[in-house]
């Protein structure tokens, strides 16, 4: 065999192992993200598999135990402020978590009890800028981060 | 006093066109004077920059906030310190900041080549970083422009302040080391096209360039570090990498910076791979400029919101210019860019490298596309589809682990070809200390098979690299008749870019085994404490003392103060802190507190604060994470020991 196909060999083997090791983790770590009316929709069909999801935590409805760190409140879309679903969260409370505050969850969904049992709890910081539009350019540099960043 | 910022920055940008033009015309013309021209203007562009980043600084130490920049990003009590960070706080600061740096890469490479007449390609590369410079400086100054006023009837009394999570040491150095380091991959980029148009395809540009390429890596370095060492101390979540879309977008063009880095010693000793590095150069330039885009334009880190900025389609349009001229480029001088040589043997030093850019090009990918996935998908089906850490870290950690294998076996093996009797004598110290390190590990009860590996392997480096330092004093004692002391001494004096290079190999071992201590070994305990009780971890008890409050310039705090346990004796005190920025009262931050050793962190944060002066406390044990930080600082060194000017003598005997 010419040495230029054996190299040829050696990099195809490199490159399709690469693939397949992308490939893999994908297939085993992608989760969907979902708005809260999707959630609702699709819930059923997602049950038991990990999730991501986005909503606005509801005012009046944060209930939080601060000793044993259990924090319980319901999420909307802007959109249907009345289609809720319920959080359950264990872990600090984000400084920043309040009402109105849009959130970012993983975890799982059971839509048979309509809740959302969620492992990370992500709060977008309110704009810190002038007016209610922040202009482009003006949003957070990061996240902050339930249990994370506080 | 505003208006002169904003016309040295304007007056800039016709400039860079005027340099654009007499730099072409005198390259085709061969017009001497004209390029003598060109470069004048040059100097001129970073005097006028330079004015620009002047009156934005004075405005923000005047506490103009007739500013809008000025008054979105600072106070009158902000700290004198943080004022001047407010240069980089946001996106119009940071653009100017971006085209002061540009300015000043390009003044120096002027200067640097002030002398030489006989290349062509140097105007050219003027007239394309000069392209480069122009569309950052149209960005700067009729899009978002850091000069813009408020109507003088409405000029705000004090300034939003500056975000309290950018008010930290780390913030001082951290963004300009980064911005530095995307700028200075404009110049490889610039020369390499440069050489392509021209056809001068000898090493020449690449000579011309290695110390702008070792630079712009060291920052890019330091910059990412520094950066986690800022996510680590700042953000209070016990890591330092999250694999965030920001931190993505600036560790993707430091993989493929570490592959050029590489590639370009084969190409200047062997004269291969040409097309490949300049594909890479392509690429990292690219991915500078996709970083500053992703960063700075808030595509992702808004997490799920697509182009709020205006700027997006400006920047897209501008990556896609620049593959396609440089990919048009690369294409057409295929011919030229044919290697001198053929790889000999999977043996070999150059197969070594090149298996290195293997890797450190999937790393980039994988993580380029983790990182884009929320949006490919959801442009392709509509559904968005995300990945999170444990995708990155399935895909990355092996491939780390190959890359640091690659850097223990490379010194080993020879140039071309490598005998097996060679390989049998180089290999048995670091083969043999590997395996009693593996049987120690295990009967020490560790059972995590990656970390046994990135450990094991340290060690196999270790003894690889310090064999290399063993030898060569051999050879100098003998040869020369030197002391060890002189021997070493002259060793990497005269050698400063392979032992350099070795420092900087040091250096990522101490910082794989960081991160392999931190991230296999760590534990985490969260408990809410009355005065008087105490939280234990593994072998350490936080007792919880009091609490007290106090005012600073501009916030408020209140302090934890707990005793630190340790086996039951007491070890000192430890004061995590909870801070209320008057600007940004709704949202308290954090300040860690960290016990730093060698061996682990002890690290703890006030969580919460409840009535009857009750605290909830999180506390974490880092394990071995500070030989993440020294090793960072010991591949600065060596990267700067680099930079240092060649023993001239005998340049070609290295290696």
């Amino acid at each position: 065999m010419k040495k230029s196909h054996k190299f040829a060999i050696a990099g195809a083997v490199i490159f399709l192992t690469i693939i397949a090791l992308v490939y893999t983790a994908f297939q085993q770590s992608s989760v969907y993200y979902m708005t809260v009316p999707e959630l609702k929709s699709k819930g059923s069909s997602v049950m038991g598999q990990g999730l991501r999801a986005s909503g606005q935590a509801k005012e009046g409805s944060i209930k939080y135990d601060s000793e044993k760190l259990i924090l319980n409140f319901d999420v909307f879309e802007k959109e249907s402020p009345d289609n809720i679903v319920h959080v359950t969260y264990k872990g600090i409370k984000p400084d920043s978590f309040k009402g109105e505050v849009e959130v970012i969850l993983e975890g799982k969904y059971d839509p048979n009890e309509n809740l959302f049992k969620a492992t990370t709890l992500l709060v977008k910081c309110p704009s810190r800028y002038e007016g209610k539009t922040p202009p482009p350019g003006y949003k957070n540099e990061k996240p902050t981060e339930g249990g994370k960043v506080q | 006093m505003i208006d002169v910022g904003r016309f040295a920055l304007a007056i800039s940008f016709f400039v860079s066109i005027y340099v654009i033009v007499v730099s072409l015309i005198g390259v085709l013309k061969k017009d001497v004077r004209m390029v003598a021209s060109a470069r004048r203007g040059i100097y001129a562009i970073f005097f006028l920059s330079s004015i620009s980043v002047a009156v934005l600084l004075n405005a923000f130490f005047t506490d103009n906030f007739q500013v809008k920049y000025v008054s979105h990003y600072s106070e009158i009590s902000l700290p004198g310190y943080y004022k001047f960070t407010g240069l980089w706080a946001g996106q119009e600061g940071s653009l100017l900041f971006w085209i002061w740096g540009m300015a000043m890469a390009v003044a120096l490479v002027a200067f640097q080549n002030r002398k030489e007449r006989d290349h062509r390609f140097l105007p050219y590369a003027y007239a394309i970083l000069m392209v480069i410079y122009a569309f950052f400086a149209i960005l700067a100054s009729f899009m978002t422009n850091p000069f813009d006023l408020f109507p003088a009837n409405q000029i705000p009394a004090d300034g939003n302040g500056l975000n309290p999570m950018l008010q930290t040491y780390g913030m001082i150095i951290h963004p300009p080391a980064l911005l530095w380091g995307y700028v200075g991959f404009a110049v490889p980029f610039a020369f390499a096209m440069a050489a392509l148009i021209t056809n001068e395809l000898d090493p020449l540009w690449i000579k011309k360039t290695r110390r702008w390429t070792i630079l712009s890596w060291i920052l890019l370095s330091a910059g990412n570090i520094l950066g986690s060492e800022w996510a680590y101390a700042e953000l209070g979540w016990g890591g330092y990498w999250a694999w965030d879309p920001v931190e993505n977008a600036s560790f993707i063009p430091w993989l493929t910076a570490s592959a050029y880095l590489h590639s370009v010693m084969i190409q200047e000793r062997r004269g291969m791979l040409k097309v490949w590095n300049m594909f890479l150069v392509v690429v990292t330039f690219v991915l500078t400029i996709f970083g500053t885009f992703l960063v700075r334009s808030g595509v992702l880190q808004s997490v799920h919101d697509f182009g709020v900025s205006e700027m997006g389609p400006y920047f897209l349009t501008f990556m896609f210019a620049v593959i396609a001229a440089s990919f048009y480029l690369i294409y057409y001088r295929w011919n030229d860019l044919k290697s001198d040589n053929q790889l000999e043997s999977f043996l070999s030093r150059e197969s070594t490298f090149l298996l290195n850019n293997v890797i450190l090009l999937a790393l980039a990918f994988a993580t380029l596309w983790g990182t884009m996935f929320p949006l490919i998908s959801e442009f392709v089906t509509g559904e968005k589809i995300t990945v999170g850490p444990p995708f990155f870290n399935q895909v990355n950690i092996p491939l780390f682990l190959v890359l640091l294998i690659i850097l223990g076996i490379c010194p080993l093996i020879g140039w071309r070809k490598a005998t097996a009797e060679n390989l049998r004598k180089n290999f048995i110290l670091p083969g043999v200390l590997a395996i009693v390190t593996a049987i120690a590990l295990i009967s020490s009860g560790m059972r995590d098979i990656y970390a046994t590996l990135f450990f094991v392997f340290s060690v196999f480096v270790t003894v690889t690299i310090y064999m290399e330092f063993h030898r060569g004093v051999r050879a100098r004692k003998k040869l020369a008749g030197e002391g060890v002391l002189k021997a070493l001494g002259s060793l990497l004096w005269k050698n400063k870019r392979r032992y350099g290079g070795y420092l900087i190999h040091s250096g990522i071992i101490m910082i794989f085994v960081g991160i392999t201590g931190s991230s296999a070994f760590n534990v985490e305990e969260t408990q809410t404490l009355g005065v008087g009780e105490g939280l234990k971890i593994r072998d350490y008890t936080l007792r919880y003392e009091k609490i007290y409050f106090h005012r600073e310039s501009n916030y408020d705090s209140a302090t934890a103060v707990l005793t630190v346990l340790k086996d039951g004796k007491k070890q000192g005190i430890i004061e995590p802190e909870k801070r209320r920025y008057d600007k940004y009262a709704e949202e308290p931050t954090s300040e860690v507190a960290i016990e730093r050793s060698l061996k682990e962190d002890l690290f703890v944060i006030l969580a919460s604060i409840h009535e009857g002066d009750k605290v909830t406390i999180r506390a974490k044990i880092n394990p071995l994470i500070n030989w993440y930080w020294i090793g960072g600082i010991v591949a600065f060194f060596g990267g700067l020991y680099v930079l240092l000017p060649e023993y001239k003598r005998k340049e070609e005997a290295e290696a």
